[in-house]
């Protein structure tokens, strides 16, 4: 049987996940219905795409608080889950998702000399950039041979 | 050209005291894959760690850890 730090960093890993899937199924069915100007059945669609994306995002963080209250009656599991490897990781997400943000704006500045962006537009691509690389940054160096 | 890298014992050590890498984790209080990664010389560890490492192995931070010369 797995210990208990083992079990809560692979529930940790099923949430962050389930996050990142939501809001991915979110974002890209705004982005979508943003950009192709759907029919209106297809709009309707995109709408409960990105409902149900948002729902399931949601879920998975009220899973995320939940586990983050448990653990207070479990510090050792909290520390093991929070240790300076993990510290380490989650600081080469968050590197990782700056420069993707730094990729997605140049990107977007040079995109707008041919195609006209809006204000709204750019900030959402470039906030879907950044969450999406730090968790799946995240989930990808901790993987179980994850360099270091 | 000659560059140094970190050597450790801690399989060997772990193998003394009949200790699983799960067991050596929950007794410095890491995750097991953070005692992986430093035994395979993947990540390094701070020396708090390393003192907590030689202390849970009850041998000194010298047999633990030390450098040896590779050809970059």
């Amino acid at each position: 049987m797995k210990s208990s730090p083992e079990r809560a960093d692979l529930q940790r890993r099923l949430i962050l996940a389930g996050a990142i899937i939501g809001f991915a199924a979110a974002q890209t069915a705004m982005i979508l219905d943003r950009i192709t100007e759907p029919s209106y059945l297809v709009h309707i669609l995109l709408i409960v795409i990105c409902l149900v994306g948002w729902l399931f995002f949601g879920v998975q963080l009220l899973l995320m608080f939940k586990m983050e209250n448990s653990l207070r009656k479990e510090p050792d599991v909290k520390l093991a889950l929070n240790d300076e490897f993990v510290r380490q990781k989650r600081g080469k997400a968050v590197a990782a998702a700056f420069w993707a943000v730094m990729i997605v704006q140049a990107a977007i500045i040079l995109l707008n000399l041919v195609i006209p962006f809006d204000a709204g537009m750019a900030a959402q691509v470039t906030l879907t950039a950044g969450v999406a690389v730090v968790i799946v940054g995240f989930l990808y160096y901790d993987r179980e041979d994850g360099d270091a | 050209m000659h560059e140094q890298r970190l050597r450790n014992t801690i399989k060997l050590q772990r193998a003394k005291l009949n200790l699983t890498q799960e067991q050596l984790a929950d007794r410095v209080k890491v995750s097991r894959k953070t005692i992986n990664t430093i035994e395979n010389g993947k990540f390094i560890p701070s020396t708090v760690l390393a003192l907590q490492l030689s202390h849970a192995l009850g041998v000194t931070v010298e047999e633990l850890f030390g450098l040896e010369r590779s050809r970059a």
